[in-house]
C-alpha cells in the first residue's frame, strides 16, 4: 500500500498543512496540548486515538471553526484562523457529527455548499453530478436527506467536504455507525482521492482503517501527539515481535520453563487459561513451541498469533488498550 | 449572492416543514380573520348613544355632524338611565347627554354641560375626542357670539350675527388646531384602521422573534460551523439569516394586507407607505430575531424570549394600547421599539401622511434592523468559534 516513490517525492514538496504548537483547553480540560505535525501533498495522513483524546477539538481548529488557544496553521503557505475565508478553499472539512439540511434534497444540499465554496454555473452543476456519482446517490439525488439511511447521510456527509476539490481533505472519524458495505464504500473513495492527488487528514479510532489507508500515523492521547511516523516504523518501536496466545491445559508451569529455554521466545507466562508470550518469528517458531509443550505433558488446545500492530503501539506507549 | 442563497435555503426550509408552514400561512390567515371582523368594511359600527333633551337645533346640529362620520352608529334613548344600562352591557360603546335649553344657557354666559359615559376598557377615550370634535365645530359661532357679547358689549343676537358672518373664515384654521392636538383618528377615517395596523405590526414583529429558532436548529446539526468552514464569513452568514428572516416576515405582512382588503375590505390607506413600512419593520424584525438566535439558548428558551419581548415590546410600542393614550413616559420608551416607529408611522399614513412624513420612520427602521443585524454578526462571532 505505501508506495516509497510517492511518499518520497511528496516530501520534498512543500507541505499542504502544517500544524505549529495547536492549543486549546475547555475550561479545566486540557484537550489539545501543543500538537505539531506536517502533511505533504497527496499524503494520507491518518491521526488515530480513543474517545476525547482531542481529535475532534484539534481538527476543528485546523478546519478554522474553533478559535486555538496558541499555536498556528498554515495551509498551503497560508496562515488559517476562524477569521480568515479564502484560505478555506484549500480545505474540505468532513464533520464527525452529520451537517446536512434535513428538507434538502442530496443534489440541493451539494448545490448549497458547493455555492459557499464559491462555485456556480456550469462547474458547480458538473460538480454536484460528480459527487453524486462518486458516493453513489445517483438514484437518491432528489430525495429530500431525512429520508435516508445512516450510510447514505454519512456519503453525503463526505461528499459535500469532496465537492470543490480541495488541496486537503479532513475526515473526521467519517465511518462511525455505517453498515460494513458503506464503509468499505468510504473507505475506498478516500484511498481514490489520495490516488488522485488529494492530501488527507483521517482521525478514527479504527487500526484497520489506518492501516489500509494511511502512509503516515499520528497517535493523540490526553491532547498529545505521542508518536509519530509510517506504520513500519512506529511498530518498530515496540520491536519486531509477535505476540503468541495459547490456549492449553495440563502441566502448564512446566511447559512455561520449557518454551522460556527456546531461543526466540520472551516474556513467557501463564495466564488463566493458558501462556502467552512474545515470539521474533511466530510462523517459524510455533512448530517447535508447541512440540516441547506438548512433551513438558502441556495440552495446546489453541494459539492465536498477533503480528505487531499499531494497536500494540499504543499499548505500548499508553499502557492501555486503544478501545476499552 | 452566497447571502441570498442561505436566505432562500432559510425560507426553503419553512416551506418544507409541515410545522413552519402552518405558522407560516395558516397563523397569518388567524391574523387576517382577526383584523378583518375588526376593523372590515362588513364589521359593524361603533355605536354611540345619545339621551338628554335632543329637541334642540343646536342638538340636531352636533348630531348631524356625529351622524357624518362612518364610522359611528347613533342609537336614541328615551332615558338617560336606559342609555347608561346599554354601556354598562356593552351594547354601545359609550354615550353622550345632552342637558335642555342650551343654546339659551350658551347666549347668557353660563356654563354648559355635556355628559359623556363610556366603559373603562374600549373605545371610551376615542368616542370621547370624536364627540370633542363634533361640540367644538358646532359651538364654535356660539363661542365667537359670546366673546363677541364680552368684549363689545353688545346684545347676543348682534354678538351671533357678528360670529356668523366672521366664523365661516376662522372656523377651518381654529377646528383643525383642536383637531390635530386633541382627536385621535381623522374625521373622516371610515373604520378604526388604527387597529388593523397595530395587530399587523405586534404579530409581524412576534413571528420575527421567534424565527430565531432557526439559527437554533442550524446551531444543533452544525451546519453554521460547517457554512463558516467553507469561504464564506460570518457576516455573510447572519446576513443570509437576516435575509431569509426578511423574506419571511415581510411576505406575511403583504400577506395579511392584502388578504385582510381582499376578504373584508380593510382600509389600509395608503397601500405604498404601508408596505414601505412593513418592509422597514420587517428588516428591524429580522435583525432582533437573529441577535435572539445568536445567542445560543435552548429552542424552547428561544421562544419564550421571544414571544415575550414580542408582546412586552409590543405593549410599549403601542400595539395593544394606542400610544395617544399612553402616559408620557411610556411613549419616550415606544421611541426605542421598532414597534413603536412602526406604529407612529402608521399613524401618520392614516392621517393622510405622504411618504416624507413617514421617511424618519422608515429610516429608523431600517437603522434598527442594520445595528441588530451588526450585533447579531458579532455575537455569532463569538460564539461559533468559541463554544463554552
Ligand atoms: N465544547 C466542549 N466543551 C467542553 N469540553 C469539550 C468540548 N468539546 C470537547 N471537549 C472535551 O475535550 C476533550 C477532547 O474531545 P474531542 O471531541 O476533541 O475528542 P475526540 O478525540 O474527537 O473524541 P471522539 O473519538 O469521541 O470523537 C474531551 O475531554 C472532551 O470532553
Ligand atoms: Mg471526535
Amino acid at each position: 500500500m505505501i508506495s516509497p516513490l510517492s511518499s518520497l517525492s511528496s516530501r520534498e514538496s512543500p507541505p499542504v498543512l502544517r500544524v505549529e504548537d495547536l492549543r486549546k483547553s475547555y475550561g479545566e480540560i486540557k484537550a489539545v496540548t501543543g500538537i505539531s505535525f506536517e502533511i505533504a501533498p497527496g499524503e494520507n495522513y491518518g491521526l488515530l486515538g480513543p474517545n476525547g483524546a482531542g481529535k475532534t477539538t484539534a481538527i476543528q481548529m485546523i478546519a478554522g471553526v474553533l478559535a486555538a488557544d496558541g499555536g498556528r496553521v498554515t495551509v498551503c503557505g497560508q496562515e488559517l484562523t476562524t477569521g480568515t475565508t479564502t484560505v478555506k478553499s484549500h480545505i474540505g472539512w468532513v464533520p464527525q457529527e452529520i451537517a446536512l439540511y434535513d428538507r434538502l434534497s442530496a443534489r440541493e444540499n451539494l448545490a448549497f455548499f458547493g455555492r459557499m465554496q464559491g462555485l456556480s454555473g456550469k462547474p458547480l452543476a458538473t460538480r454536484v453530478s460528480e459527487v453524486l456519482e462518486l458516493t453513489g446517490l445517483v438514484d437518491r439525488a432528489g430525495d429530500k436527506t431525512i429520508k435516508f439511511s445512516g450510510g447514505m447521510r454519512r456519503r453525503l456527509n463526505i461528499g459535500i467536504g469532496l465537492l470543490h476539490q480541495p488541496d486537503l481533505l479532513i475526515l473526521d472519524e467519517p465511518t462511525v455507525g455505517v453498515d460494513i458495505q458503506s464503509r468499505t464504500r468510504i473507505l475506498d473513495q478516500v484511498a481514490e482521492m489520495t490516488s488522485l492527488g488529494m492530501a488527507v487528514l483521517y482521525t478514527t479510532h479504527y487500526i484497520e482503517e489506518v492501516e489500509r489507508l494511511c502512509q503516515r500515523v499520528g497517535i493523540i492521547d490526553h491532547g498529545v501527539l505521542i508518536a509519530e511516523g509510517t506504520r513500519a516504523e512506529l511498530v518498530k518501536t515496540v520491536g519486531e515481535r509477535d505476540r503468541v496466545t495459547i490456549a492449553a491445559d495440563g502441566q502448564i508451569n512446566a511447559g512455561v520453563g520449557q518454551i522460556t529455554a527456546l531461543d526466540g521466545v520472551h516474556e513467557a507466562g501463564a495466564t488463566t487459561d493458558g501462556i502467552q508470550m512474545l515470539v521474533d518469528d511466530a510462523a517459524h517458531l510455533l512448530p517447535r513451541i508447541i512440540e516441547s509443550l506438548t512433551r513438558s505433558g502441556v495440552t495446546v488446545t489453541g494459539v492465536e498469533v498477533e503480528e505487531p500492530n499499531l494497536e500494540a503501539v499504543f499499548l505500548h506507549l499508553t499502557g492501555r488498550a486503544l478501545r476499552d | 449572492m452566497k447571502t441570498l442563497a442561505i436566505g432562500w435555503v432559510y425560507v426553503l426550509r419553512i416551506l418544507r416543514e409541515p410545522a413552519s408552514l402552518f405558522f407560516f400561512f395558516v397563523f397569518p390567515m388567524l391574523m387576517v380573520f382577526i383584523i378583518g371582523i375588526q376593523f372590515g368594511g362588513q364589521g359593524g359600527r361603533v355605536q354611540l348613544g345619545i339621551a338628554g333633551d335632543t329637541t334642540q337645533s343646536i342638538t340636531d346640529k352636533i348630531t348631524d355632524n356625529l351622524a357624518a362620520n362612518e364610522a359611528l352608529e347613533l342609537v336614541f334613548y328615551e332615558e338617560q338611565s336606559e342609555m347608561l344600562r346599554a354601556v354598562e352591557r356593552g351594547a354601545i360603546a359609550a354615550g353622550a347627554v345632552f342637558p335642555p335649553q342650551m343654546a339659551a344657557r350658551i347666549a347668557v354666559g353660563e356654563p354648559v354641560l355635556i355628559g359623556f359615559v363610556s366603559a373603562p376598557t374600549g373605545l371610551g377615550p376615542q368616542l370621547q375626542a370624536t364627540v370633542r370634535d363634533a361640540l367644538t365645530e358646532v359651538l364654535m359661532p356660539y363661542r365667537a357670539a359670546r366673546f363677541a357679547v364680552d368684549i363689545l358689549g353688545v346684545g347676543f343676537q348682534d354678538g351671533w350675527s357678528l360670529a356668523t358672518t366672521v366664523v365661516p373664515e376662522v372656523e377651518l384654521a381654529t377646528v383643525n388646531l383642536e383637531t390635530v392636538g386633541e382627536a385621535l383618528f381623522p374625521p373622516d377615517l371610515g373604520r378604526f384602521d388604527g387597529g388593523a395596523a397595530s395587530n399587523l405590526v405586534l404579530f409581524m414583529f412576534l413571528t420575527a422573534l421567534t424565527g430565531a429558532t432557526a439559527m437554533v436548529t442550524d446551531r444543533e446539526m452544525g451546519l453554521d460551523t460547517r457554512i463558516v468552514s467553507t469561504p464564506t464569513s460570518v457576516v455573510r452568514l447572519v446576513s443570509g439569516y437576516v435575509a431569509g428572516q426578511f423574506g419571511v416576515t415581510f411576505f406575511q405582512g403583504v400577506y395579511i394586507m392584502v388578504l385582510s382588503l381582499a376578504i373584508f375590505g380593510v382600509d389600509w390607506k395608503n397601500l405604498g407607505g404601508s408596505v414601505l413600512l412593513m418592509m422597514a419593520l420587517s428588516l428591524a424584525g429580522a435583525g432582533a430575531g437573529m441577535l435572539l438566535g445568536s445567542f445560543r439558548l435552548s429552542e424552547a428558551a428561544t421562544i419564550g424570549i421571544g414571544v415575550t419581548a414580542g408582546l412586552v415590546m409590543g405593549a410599549l410600542g403601542g400595539t395593544m394600547v394606542p400610544l395617544e393614550l399612553l402616559p408620557d413616559a411610556i411613549r419616550t420608551v415606544a421611541r426605542f421599539t421598532p414597534q413603536g416607529w412602526a406604529m407612529l408611522g402608521f399613524h401618520d399614513l392614516q392621517w393622510d401622511g405622504s411618504l416624507i412624513d413617514i421617511a424618519d420612520n422608515l429610516g429608523v427602521l431600517a437603522g434598527m434592523g442594520i445595528v441588530l443585524a451588526a450585533a447579531a454578526s458579532l455575537s455569532v462571532r463569538r460564539t461559533l468559534t468559541r463554544p463554552s
